[in-house]
């Protein structure tokens, strides 16, 4: 055992990359809602990106060490506290056992991941105070005990502003676009959208004025994916995000850009943006480069994390 | 065989394609999406992640990158939802009756008691039935899964025998327990776990439609036969 929950905080649980596979089956495809996050904080402490992390909200739970490890937040915190020390977010940060990590500075954003050094074994469902996790697989790295330090950070810092964008998500227009009526369709770039409290992982419920549509057609229910705004009978959108069905019978006018799904899977209840319309090509174009950073982002972190303890 | 009958094809995100047969609810157009899931699962590509069935369409769902990158390996520069796009068409195209979909008949034993059917007196009483002539209708029929959704496992199935066709309640239940079987117009359908629900509930089967390795019973294209039983074999078997 390398963690253990000490107070449980609001619908933690560990999280993997989305499941493939299943979803003709019914299965949700799952996975930490921001991607980005996840594979931040699993590159930070030499993991695989598929390896399993914590997803916490606000109020976080309260960790304890019971294990010398490596780790790293990212996400919502940008600092947190060690004992009585302050760490920062998306820094690799070597720990004693009996640490305890608390999350009691301001949050900018809706999640934080939290990764160890070997992954998590998954477990499902919310996570309760002392549940105690394994990692999958002990320290591949040696390092001397850090002594009297609770927390040592190795020294760089990952740069993660450039993968969020607030105000503004961007969206290709969805096959059922014909039931808004013109006029709406003319003007929906100067519609605002608030995130509604009733929304988690499953969807987010979008507050808005109602977007005027003509009568419904009869919809036969088809596979709908992360991302798909669905406009429902009162002429709200429902936007659907890491735990949605797999089918619906909504019309859909859109879906949102996976290159911004981690934006938006950051903001906060009661935020707002807009929505910006983008073709397919420019949606593929921003996934390319995404991915590309990403990949860039990891591949330094597994490259300084070699260097750093070769020197040792 | 070719398929020539028409069909709308679009991105529905920037890593998922749908192929849309359009119409209503159709044993022959469900049975060309299974075909053309069948020829499609035969012919996979490195990257598709998902290959989702519904009533009348096929939605590919694919991983952007790995896509991308073996066509830069083959020197082909399409957007990727283009390329996605002529794989489906080619599959359309070539799908041919040596492309092998299930025949098996799958046997439920549903007892339809009114302690478990909590519906079957109001569905009898709209079609002026008795609830023995529902259950007998509801028995005579093949049916096929036309697709998986809703929950893990839901196997949406028809088509119903008109003479008990009867559309869900106006506002759902909060909970239909765990092997409840409904009608809802055309369809049929039972639920694998408790859950909210708005079918017309006519029985409940003892069978569990998903194992603690969340295998299904019913998959996607699947026959179906409902077997009538009675509350004491209902009993016994849901305590095995």
């Amino acid at each position: 055992m390398s963690i253990q929950i000490i107070k449980a905080g609001l619908l933690d649980s560990i999280q993997g990359l989305p499941s493939i596979g299943k979803q003709h089956e019914g299965f949700s495809p799952g996975g930490s809602m921001d991607i980005v996050a996840h594979s931040v904080a699993n590159a930070l402490v030499g993991n695989k990106k598929e390896a399993a992390v914590i997803e916490m909200h606000v109020p976080a739970a309260v960790i304890l060490f019971t294990k010398e490890t490596l780790f790293a937040f990212t996400g919502a915190a940008t600092s947190a506290t060690l004992d009585n020390e302050t760490v920062y977010a998306n820094q690799p940060i070597v720990v004693n056992a009996g640490s305890v990590l608390s999350f009691k500075h301001q949050i900018h954003g809706a999640r934080i991941y939290v990764a160890v050094h070997g992954g998590f074994v998954i477990k499902k469902g919310k996570l309760q105070k002392n549940d105690g996790l394994a990692t999958a697989q002990s320290f591949d790295y040696h390092f001397e005990g850090i002594g009297q330090l609770h927390a040592l950070t190795l020294g760089w810092t990952a740069n993660t502003q450039e993968f969020y964008r607030s105000n503004n998500i961007r969206c290709i227009q969805g096959p059922n676009m014909n039931v808004l009526d013109t006029k709406e369709v003319a003007h929906f770039h100067h519609k605002r959208f608030e995130i509604d409290i009733q929304s988690n992982r499953m969807g987010f419920r979008l507050k808005s004025d109602a977007i005027q549509h003509s009568i419904f057609p009869e919809l036969l229910s088809t596979a709908v994916t992360k991302g798909t705004l669905q406009l429902t009978p009162s002429g709200q959108i429902i936007v659907l995000m890491a735990d949605h069905q797999t089918t619906g019978g909504y019309p859909r006018i859109g879906t949102v850009i996976s290159a911004d799904m981690a934006s938006l899977a950051q903001m906060p209840i009661g935020s707002s943006f807009g929505i910006t319309w983008v073709s397919m090509l420019e949606a593929e174009a921003l996934i390319l480069a995404q991915e590309s950073n990403l990949q860039q982002l990891e591949n330094a972190c597994k490259f300084r994390l070699q260097e750093y303890f070769s020197e040792k | 065989m070719s398929d020539s009958s028409p069909y709308q094809l679009y991105p529905i995100s920037d890593h998922a394609v749908t192929l849309d047969f359009g119409g209503p609810i159709r044993l022959e157009i469900n049975d060309r999406v299974h075909r053309l899931v069948a020829s499609l699962q035969q012919n996979l590509l490195p990257g598709i992640t998902d290959i989702i069935p519904a009533y009348n369409s096929v939605t590919v769902v694919y991983d952007y990158m790995t896509v991308y990158q073996q066509q830069l390996k083959n020197e082909k520069i399409l957007p990727v939802y283009s390329f996605i796009e002529n794989w489906i068409e080619q599959n359309l195209k070539d799908y041919s009756s040596n492309v092998k979909t299930t025949e098996e008949e799958i046997i439920i034993p549903v007892c339809y008691d009114k302690s478990v059917g909590i519906d079957i007196e109001f569905v009898a009483q709209q079609h002026n039935l008795s609830t023995q002539q529902v259950i007998e209708l509801h028995t005579a029929k093949t049916y096929r899964v036309f697709m998986n959704g809703f929950l893990p496992g839901f196997a949406y199935m028809g088509i119903v025998d008109p003479a008990i066709q009867t559309p869900r309640h106006e506002s759902p239940r909060p909970l239909v327990t765990a092997g409840s079987v409904g009608i809802a117009g055309v369809q049929t359908g039972i639920y694998p776990s408790n859950s909210p629900g708005g079918w017309q509930i006519i029985g409940k089967t003892p069978l569990p439609l998903i194992d603690e390795n969340e295998n299904l019973l019913l998959k996607p294209g699947s026959f179906v036969k409902f077997k009538a039983i009675s509350l004491l074999s209902f009993e016994k078997l849901s305590k095995q």
